[in-house]
């Protein structure tokens, strides 16, 4: 089980800032006219994946634990951070 | 011991073993790993060798790119100079980039992780010490022969990250670009064998007990930036394929006038090179922290931090490259979306600096040579980073764009990542590899001069670019008032080269290589595992790993490792092993046999720097005589190495037995393949990237694709061939007949290119050229590379045959059937990928 929430809270959070830069990047290049619907689709499921990530974390191991939920937070403020520039 | 759990406490307290290991049983570990004798050098492939030819080769380019850019220095210290020609200027300056970035600070991270790796984590050797001499020696004569095109004005001048149409054939006719093209790819090759070979290493032969979380950071550093080669490289890889068949074969992939986009070339190629900054800055932390940590003698602060944050930088470095093209026209919320990714940098940097400052503040820091490199390198590392933060910025980029202001943000961000801290390696680790440590009252004198010149140097080009001098230019006009300026910024680095020249004094008068011992020991007192007494076979035994700094908090551990009283104390088959461990916990689970000294390596690698070398010179038939000859000793390599073992099971201390040999996903082998398979996955991967781009970019020139119905046979024989690779593995279990299986591979490679023919066919069949349009290019690009993978399926194909006729295939598992199975299995689905998206990104465009 530790072996699944290690990888999982590794590459899982790193992985949902990579999807929602991809899906990001991928309207703001190519569909702009769609990036203000799609943003905050991304942005629900990112913060909602990590939240889970973050609970799947917490374990007795704490460089499980500081790994896992820091990948999350760093993950969950680099995704708000980048929806920013959709808005302003 | 197949699961993934720690040693039993059971198992832990028989180390340190009674009895220490007996003196026969050393001298014959010392046979067993002696070095190659005279002439024979060349076949060395230990660790130590091959790690200190990497890093003297690695400091022979930073000379002479610090050479070239001195010569730039001197041509700008005073205005309308013509010291150097502009034609010539622009070779330097392009050299000088490239050389510093390909030739020295990527392979120099990987030396040091060749050379340290194994000691640190515990293991006798890495996992593939073949693929690693191949990789130095293909990076030496692919790097000599392209350092050389200078000297006949061939070199590239098109600036280090060669954007078209500048490097197309219009404007750059001569052979200097394809140098460059091609010259690039022995670094890639090279860059990619030892990512692949640091990934099963550190994941597979930590020492028992190393787990994730108690391995030296510099071994995650070096796993993240392995990673971070293996998804980034292949872009590089692409695009130098594209521009080469741009400019060889007249294709428009990167032509706006024929439905190819220049742009794409800037995608593909900061898709990898922003990323390469990192992959040269994270080992430099990693150095930099380790440095830390021994001269305050203090274990890391948040070393659960900087491990997020080595991870952290790695994944968002692969999220900021557009940031290079802020000034090229992108849309507006793609350019907000960089600026703020590229921002965020700063969040795992920021806490990165500051678990260093904590180090420091909680020991009590030396401010010896290593010392003082590190918190140099703090100190000019955040100065980069400062104006990192400007220049993420969209509207300042704007200004500072091309500017001076760029070259000194750059020159002081790899300075401070990673120069400084390699130097202060160079300091720390030189005691564990040379007869004397390196003088620390000179390395003072080193740092001092280094450090004082890289502020002369590029301080005043912050100044320059914001007065507005352009960067590659070879020279200005009196009235542009930036000639002060200029003449500090040469003093400045000839400071530099002063430093680096008495650092070249230092290591003449003490560095003497001692590979096998006699090395003047812990000097600066490091507490990691490469501070162990070490002969060619590394330690005596390989230590129980209980914390981050073993050698602090086990002061009898040196002793007890030297006596023989952990694991492997002897050889048990009489060649060269070491211990396989699992991913998280390093629980021992295999002996791993390791191959020799070999003469194959280097052959392999002259004769695949001909076959690039060839092709630059446009000599075809040469280039294919030599591929194939690479082939062919690559080949006898393999199936030297490819043995099977009597022994089935060994004690490795302790009473602990386990398997000499293991087959599917625990075998080194299987990893390293899924690893290269990554490779060509991302490949492809940037290639749909590329078909997407111009899909919607340029589409008034595309045209409709062959239908899905007349595309019968494509997937029909392409459903067949993954079937059959599927069913390989399977097929030898029940069946146990190698030979059956090796055919039934053999008949997949050819299914499989009955289908890349079919392809092929139905392409032409609805008038798709590769020279009329970027459409045509990328695609026949696309089938090109699944080419070139079926060529592999059917070298692996008919070299199983050969094995099972031989009766070498073992039974009912074989590796080498995992292999192969593994290979055509990605390739038949690979080929059908392409076959449907080059078809669905072909509709409606």
């Amino acid at each position: 089980m530790l072996h699944f929430q290690l990888w999982i809270s590794l590459i899982g959070a790193f992985l949902v800032w990579g999807v929602h830069f991809a899906g990001l990047y991928l309207a703001a290049e190519f569909a702009p006219q769609t990036i203000r619907v799609v943003a905050p689709i991304l942005l629900v499921l990112g913060l909602a994946t990590n939240g889970w990530i973050f609970k799947r974390a917490n374990t007795a191991n704490p460089f499980v634990a500081t790994i896992g939920g820091g990948s999350a937070v760093i993950s969950s403020i680099a995704i708000l951070w980048q929806t920013l520039p959709v808005y302003v | 011991m197949k699961d993934d759990l720690p040693l039993t406490a059971e198992m832990a307290n028989r180390f340190p073993a009674r009895h220490a290991g007996s003196k026969a049983d050393l001298a014959e570990l010392e046979k067993i790993w002696c070095a190659p004798k005279g002439w024979q050098f060349f076949t060395a492939v230990s660790n130590n060798y091959i790690g200190f030819y990497y890093i003297a080769t690695a400091f022979l380019f930073f000379l002479l790119a610090g050479i070239l850019a001195l010569l730039m220095r001197v041509q700008l210290a005073a205005p309308a100079q013509t010291f150097l020609s502009p034609d010539t200027y622009n070779q330097v300056f392009t050299m000088h980039g490239t050389v510093m970035m390909f030739l020295f600070a990527v392979p120099a991270v990987e030396a040091v992780g060749v050379m340290l790796l194994p000691q640190m984590i515990g293991a006798r050797d890495l996992p593939f010490p073949r693929l690693s001499a191949y990789a130095y020696w293909i990076y030496l004569f692919g790097g000599l022969s392209f350092f050389a095109s200078i000297f006949a004005g061939l070199a590239p001048d098109g600036g280090w990250f060669m954007y078209p149409p500048l490097t197309g054939r219009i404007y750059s006719p001569g052979i200097n670009a394809d140098f460059w093209l091609l010259g690039i790819g022995f670094i890639e090759i090279s860059a990619i064998a030892g990512a692949i070979e640091f990934i099963v290493g550190i994941m597979r032969t930590r020492a028992p007990g190393m787990s994730l979380g108690k391995m030296p950071i510099l071994a995650w550093a070096l796993l993240v930036m392995s990673v971070m080669i293996i998804i980034g490289f292949p872009s590089v890889i692409l695009a130098t394929l594209l521009l080469e068949l741009d400019r060889a074969f007249n294709w428009p992939i990167f032509d706006a006038t024929r439905g190819g986009d220049p742009l794409l070339w800037q995608h593909l190629f900061w898709f990898f090179g922003h990323p390469e900054v990192y992959i040269i800055f994270l080992p430099g932390a990693a150095m930099l922290t380790m440095l830390i940590s021994t001269v305050a003698r203090s274990d890391v602060i948040g070393y659960p931090l900087v491990v997020l944050s080595i991870l952290a930088t790695g994944f968002i470095s692969f999220g900021v490259w557009a940031h290079h093209m802020f000034t090229t026209g992108i849309p507006d919320v793609t350019v907000g979306v960089f600026s703020a990714v590229s921002t965020a940098v700063t969040l795992p940097a920021g806490t990165m600096v500051f678990c260093w400052i904590a180090t420091l503040a909680a020991g009590k820091p030396k401010f010896n040579a290593p010392g003082l490199f590190a918190i140099g390198s703090v100190l000019v590392f955040v100065t980069g980073g400062l104006t990192g933060v400007m220049v993420a910025f969209v509207p300042f980029d704007w200004q500072a764009h091309d500017s001076y202001f760029i070259v000194a943000h750059l020159h002081y961000v790899l300075l401070g990542g990673m120069l400084f801290p390699l130097f202060g390696a160079f300091y720390y680790w030189a005691p564990a590899f040379s007869k004397n440590a390196l003088s620390d009252r000179t390395g003072k004198w080193v740092f001092w001069l280094m450090f004082a010149g890289t502020h002369v140097t590029f301080m005043p080009m912050h100044i320059a670019g914001l007065m507005g001098m352009p960067r590659r230019v070879y020279t200005y006009l009196p009235a542009q008032q930036v000639e002060t300026l200029n003449f500090i910024s040469t003093c400045g680095a000839f400071l530099i080269a002063a430093g680096v020249a008495v650092f070249i004094v230092d290591m003449i008068r003490n560095f003497r290589f001692a590979p096998g011992g006699g090395n003047a020991g812990n000097v600066y007192g490091g507490g990691t595992l490469e501070w162990l007494p070490s002969g060619l076979y590394s330690t005596r035994s390989i230590p129980l790993v209980t914390s981050r700094q073993p050698l602090w908090e086990d002061l009898n551990l040196a002793r007890n490792v030297e006596e023989g009283r952990y694991f492997l104390p002897r050889s048990a088959t009489g060649l060269r092993e070491t211990l396989m461990t699992s991913p998280v916990f390093a629980t021992p689970q295999q002996l791993l046999i390791l191959p020799g000294p070999s003469v194959w390596p280097i052959t392999a690698a002259v004769f695949t720097s001909g076959f690039f070398l060839l092709l630059t010179i446009q000599a075809a038939v040469l280039a294919t005589i030599s591929g194939v000859l690479a082939i062919i000793a690559i080949i006898i390599w393999l199936w030297e190495t490819d043995r099977p073992v009597a022994l089935k099971a060994a004690d490795i201390g302790g009473g602990i037995m386990v398997p000499t040999h293991v087959s599917g996903v625990m075998n080194h082998g299987v990893w390293a393949t899924i690893t290269l398979l990554f490779v060509f996955g991302m490949i492809f991967a940037m290639a749909i990237f590329s078909l997407f781009f111009l899909w919607t970019n340029q589409p008034k020139f595309w045209m409709d694709p062959p239908a899905f119905t007349a595309s019968f046979w494509v997937f029909v024989l392409g459903v067949a061939s993954l079937t059959l690779s599927l069913s390989a593995k399977s097929l030898l279990l029940r069946m146990q007949n190698a030979n059956l299986t090796a055919g039934a591979l053999s008949l997949a490679a050819i299914l499989a290119i009955g289908a890349q023919y079919a392809d092929y066919t139905g392409w032409q069949a609805v008038g798709l050229q590769p020279e009329a349009s970027g459409q045509g290019g990328i695609v026949y690009a696309i089938m090109a590379h699944q080419a070139s993978l079926l060529l592999v399926c059917l070298v692996m194909a008919a070299y199983a045959m050969a094995r099972a006729f031989a009766g070498l295939i073992t039974k009912p598992a074989s590796v080498l059937i995992d292999i192969c199975s593994l290979i055509l299995t990605y390739t038949a689905a690979q080929g059908l990928a392409a076959a449907v998206l080059t078809r669905a990104l072909a509709t409606g465009g």
